[in-house]
């Protein structure tokens, strides 16, 4: 093999590995959007609460769990129909959450609940001329308002607050990091290359990586069915955290096309330089 | 255009080689947040009662005394949240649904038997529970001497009430879940019509009178 056709399979292997590292970035760079855009994006929880209804069926199912402390507590079911009120459930559980987004670790604060159950209780036994001992009325409004707040409690997430407080401030280094060594890897293809359209070619083989791991990605969610078997406590919280899975299913096409339009993109202009130097010659 | 599948195939080992490197205890966790298939949260209870007459013949067998007993293969054993039985107090007038469990829905539609107990017919103690303010509301007219009649799709069970007492709900001397005779304790909250959660419970002590024993040696 002649000295310039080794340095010509050299330089085509430094290229491949250079496209496999812009791939590997373009899809570590998407993951970490994705991330950023869903799991640490306190809104995008919030978003999906409501668009799952989350708030209504949160204070219905909390009401319902009431009404089984009226059984035992001496209450009708009616007594807890204006009780719990998704408003109230909307605000602790905000309130909840930005404690949680800024890593740290405060339980829900039941207060307002506290104040609105005791007086629609006090109310309760005056209508009803009900009798009472003070201690076990006391006992009564603390169950209440313990299975409120356990009601919007979140899973693990005093687990995850710390991690959501670490990520939330290292991705946006990882994200401007991996965007700088793609830049300089393109810029690297781009002058290092004679020939424009190895270039593209190049970046279209990047592209194409890039789509072919999301497209895989994308199908497992798709297939798993997003987080439908995730296993769950609460109805409200377990529709919201199928609704958030369907999103991010839904974000992941979208980044899988996006890819695949580029690797075209790509290739059509690979295409084109590839026959003027063709006709050219 | 090989290359981006090898691209590809070169991302996912990666990927999967990052998700092995992860903490076990990690991977654990996330194991034990899905399942292999959705939750089912229905409401809705299973109901396995279907009444049985005083002459319906049940499937027996000889013990070794030489008496009847149930054969174990005729019982269906209640799971969890299953509507099994109805409990019956002509005295105090209670006559409502039986589940295996106490939980939220079965008290919620009648009265539950403590999963940790035995189903009447097993020779242990049968603790059933049930609310001060609705099925067992009755309760506080309990007395001495009056009948308790346990209805099963296995066979009918008479009790007869020994003794009532108010004790702590943590008092575990209340209870002898170990007893080898077989006796049934019913439970509510106390005092009762009053608005309030207390520590107090009603305990109604009942003795067997009338009833078949189930086979023993298979028995679950």
């Amino acid at each position: 093999m002649s000295k310039k056709q080794t340095k010509k399979n050299i330089r085509n292997v430094v290229f491949c590995v250079l496209s496999f590292i812009l791939a590997l970035f373009l899809f570590v760079n998407s993951v970490c959007m994705l991330s950023v855009a869903f799991f640490l994006n306190e809104n995008a929880w919030i978003d999906q609460m409501n668009s799952s209804n989350y708030f209504t069926d949160k204070a219905d199912e909390i009401k319902n769990k009431l009404v089984f402390l009226g059984n035992a507590g001496g209450l009708p079911p009616e007594f807890f129909e204006n009780v719990v009120d998704p408003i109230q459930v909307a605000n602790d559980t905000q309130t909840y959450m930005d404690a949680y987004f800024n890593g740290r670790t405060a339980g829900v604060d039941g207060t307002a609940f506290k104040r609105k159950f005791s007086s629609e209780l006090d109310r309760y036994i005056t209508e009803n001329n009900a009798k009472y001992d003070d201690n076990n009325k006391e006992y009564l409004v603390d169950n209440a308002v313990l299975i409120y707040t356990n009601g919007l409690e979140i899973p693990l997430f005093y687990k995850l607050s710390e991690l959501f407080a670490e990520l939330k401030g290292v991705m946006p280094f990882v994200i401007a990091g991996l965007g700088a060594g793609m830049a300089a890897i393109v810029l690297v293809l781009f002058f290092c290359n004679k020939w424009k359209h190895r270039t593209f070619k190049y970046y279209c083989y990047s592209c194409a990586g890039a789509f072919l791991s999301l497209l895989a990605v994308s199908i497992y969610m798709s297939v798993a069915g997003g987080l439908k078997n995730i296993v769950l406590e609460s109805r409200a919280l377990y529709d919201t955290a199928v609704s958030f899975g369907t999103s991010i299913s839904i974000a992941l096409w979208i980044l899988t096309a996006f890819f695949l339009i580029i690797a075209l993109l790509m290739y059509v202009i690979y295409s084109n330089k590839i026959r003027k130097v063709s006709a050219t010659d | 255009m090989i290359l981006p599948i090898i691209f590809c195939l070169g991302i996912l080992l990666i990927t999967f080689s990052v998700i092995a490197l992860t903490p076990d205890s990690i991977k654990s966790a996330a194991g034990t947040v899905f399942s292999a298939a959705e939750k089912d949260y229905s409401s809705l209870y299973e109901n396995i009662f279907v009444p049985v007459n005083e002459s319906d013949v049940v499937d027996t067998v000889k013990n070794e005394k030489g008496e009847p007993v149930i054969k174990a293969e005729a019982v269906k054993y209640p799971s969890y949240g299953v509507q099994f039985g109805e409990v019956i107090i002509k005295g105090c007038g209670i006559d409502c649904p039986l589940f295996m469990g106490d939980g939220d829905i079965a008290l919620s539609n009648g009265a539950g038997v403590y999963y940790g107990s035995f189903i009447p017919g097993y020779g242990g103690t049968t603790l059933i529970a049930g609310h001060n303010n609705t099925y067992f509301n009755g309760l506080k007219k309990a007395e001495r001497g009056q009948e308790i009649i346990i209805r099963t799709s296995y066979g009918n069970y008479k009790y007869k009430i020994r003794e009532t007492a108010v004790k702590d709900a943590l008092d575990t001397s209340s209870y002898d879940l170990s007893a080898d005779n077989e006796n049934l304790i019913l439970y509510t909250c106390y005092p009762f019509d009053e608005v309030g959660v207390s520590s107090k419970r009603l305990f109604v002590y009942a003795d067997l009178i009338d009833g078949m024993a189930i086979e023993k040696n298979t028995a679950e």
